[in-house]
């Protein structure tokens, strides 16, 4: 039966490596198109679970409402961010870490309003999808991280094939390329900008989701899993699309067989450890470039 | 078409144009010349928008120009290809084109043109699923070209699209500005290669230092002094 637990470790491990990477998606498309090292993504992704939680008991235990629900809610809550504080930064020519700075300052006040909003105890999210055994040709798969994989990879690919098809998708990547020649074809930068923070924020909503049907949602959960979901967009090459979504699955597989094989207790010290070592073979990350070439 | 009055553009201290008057009228090739910081590309980049004007007026059609977005001027028809042609590396050469046509203006007709582009540039067609950042230097260039046709251009501002260019390649250049042309595209030519320029249109004016210094039918700048004394610098032509 070792086979079989290997296996169960591994979907385990590919579950949270899609959520990671849904997170890690937005933090590269923003570097990209911004250079702003995002590290309010992990929090983006904790409204996302919480107005998932909250639509999703509104509307009687309906899973696709709550997956609707953070999805809207995290990309609403990147616009209102980009909107509210760092366009104005960067409208008054503010030194870019200081931009930097200033989303670790909007991950804190978003934990704490969360916490006002939907307190400090751990919510436990409805149980959205089945929980009972799914058996695939002999092996014991459980339904709820099959569930996750299928609907992640369902949104990465909506992403790649808006980005490749869509007339906005283009224009964000123009602009993220060229910002000035983008402006001569007549792309309005600022409203691509917003539609990089929208898309980004709606990946993470998802996650959060995600997260929160697999464990709890609660105002904390978006810093660690921030700080792991920036190791994966690191680990695959900051600004890479496909990096970040290597990059996440990675990162996942590795913790969750770290756990298992050493223990959970060392599972975040571990994949850090991973992080330092694969920097120090390929310190661009997988799929690395830098930054932003013209 | 094009009027204008008095232009002063700076950076931070440094004045790039000083109070230049210029005139573009309907289907006229004007060209631009002068040594490298006299601010031909300055002048581009503040009709197109992508500097503000310290000083002066820019009319377009009767219509003011300052202050206005590139976008919004894009929707106007003025299409400006930068220098250096600055075509989206990471884009392949179909999504390049349909950038090129974004503009609500440009976007109607967008399919139809895309096929005189692949037509007047097969070597685009053939790598239309190829990344913009794999072309060679010249296919770059044609891509420019290509892109600046989707925009369908009423004027259309060339930055230096000689530069860097083998022989063979300023000829497919020619070519598509005569396909410009020919459409009763309106242009304003920038280039270092004087001459190469001032073949190509029928007026020139001549930059020095941020200020106009002569204009004339281009085929007697072609031959006169001081053209040849701005790149060469006034001294050097004094001491011959």
């Amino acid at each position: 039966m070792i086979y079989d637990q290997f296996l169960q470790t591994l979907l385990g491990g590919l579950a949270i490596g899609c959520i990671y990477s849904l997170i890690a998606l937005g933090i590269s498309m923003i570097v990209r198109a911004t250079d702003i090292l995002h590290f309010a993504q992990g929090e983006v992704m904790m409204v996302g679970a919480m107005t998932g939680f909250s639509s999703g008991v509104w509307a009687g235990n309906a899973p696709l409402l709550a997956l609707i629900g953070g999805t809207f809610g995290g990309g609403l809550m990147a616009v209102a961010v980009e909107l509210g504080v760092y366009r104005p930064l960067r409208a008054r020519r503010v030194p870019l870490i200081n931009v930097v700075i200033a989303t670790i300052g909007v991950s804190i006040v978003l934990q704490n309003v969360a916490r006002l909003v939907w307190g400090s105890e751990p919510l436990a999210y409805p149980a959205l999808f089945e929980t009972r055994g799914l058996v695939i040709s002999g092996f014991t798969v459980s339904p709820q991280l099959a569930t996750i994989v299928v609907l992640s990879v369902l949104i990465m690919a909506a992403l790649a094939v808006f980005f490749r098809y869509s007339r906005a998708g283009i224009a964000m990547q123009a602009a993220a390329q060229d910002p000035d020649a983008a402006r001569l074809m007549g792309i309005s930068v600022e409203r691509a900008t917003v539609n990089t923070f929208a898309v980004s924020g709606m990946m993470a909503g998802a996650a959060g989701v995600l997260l929160g049907s697999l464990f709890f949602a609660s105002f904390n959960m978006g810093f660690i899993t921030g700080i792991k979901a920036f190791v994966a967009a690191v680990l695959g090459g900051l600004g890479s699309v496909p990096g970040a979504m290597v990059g996440g699955l990675l990162f996942g597989v590795i913790e969750t067989f770290s756990a298992m094989f050493i223990s959970t207790s060392y599972k975040d010290a571990v994949g850090m450890v991973v992080l330092i070592l694969i920097l120090l073979v390929a310190p661009m990350g997988l799929f690395g470039r830098a930054g932003r070439q013209v | 078409m094009l009027r204008i009055n008095n232009l002063s553009v700076s950076y931070g201290p440094v004045a790039a144009l000083r109070g230049i008057d210029l005139t573009v009228e309907a289907g006229e090739t004007v060209a631009l010349v002068g040594s490298n910081g006299a601010g031909k590309s300055t002048t581009l980049k503040a009709i197109s928008g992508l500097v503000p004007p310290s000083g002066g007026t820019i009319e377009f059609l009767g219509e003011t120009l300052n202050g206005l977005k590139p976008e919004a001027i894009v929707e106007r028809g003025i299409v400006h290809v930068p220098e250096g042609r600055r075509i989206f590396p990471r884009l392949s050469v179909e999504q390049n084109l349909e950038v090129g046509a974004y503009s609500a203006r440009a976007a109607m007709r967008r399919r139809r043109i895309r096929e005189e582009v692949y037509a007047l540039f097969p070597r685009l067609r053939e790598r239309r699923q190829q990344m913009g950042g794999s072309l060679s230097g010249g296919e770059q260039q044609m891509l420019a070209f290509g892109r600046a046709m989707m925009a369908q251009p009423t004027l259309l501002l060339l930055d230096e699209p000689s530069l860097g260019l083998a022989p063979i390649i300023v000829e497919e250049v020619i070519r598509a500005i005569a396909h410009f042309r020919a459409e009763g595209v309106t242009i304003l030519l920038v280039e270092q290669n004087a001459e190469l320029a001032l073949t190509l249109s029928a007026r020139g004016y001549v930059l020095e230092t941020g200020q106009v210094v002569l204009t004339d039918e281009s085929q007697t700048l072609i031959t006169h002094p001081k053209v040849w004394a701005s790149y060469l610098g006034e001294k050097e032509l004094e001491d011959t």
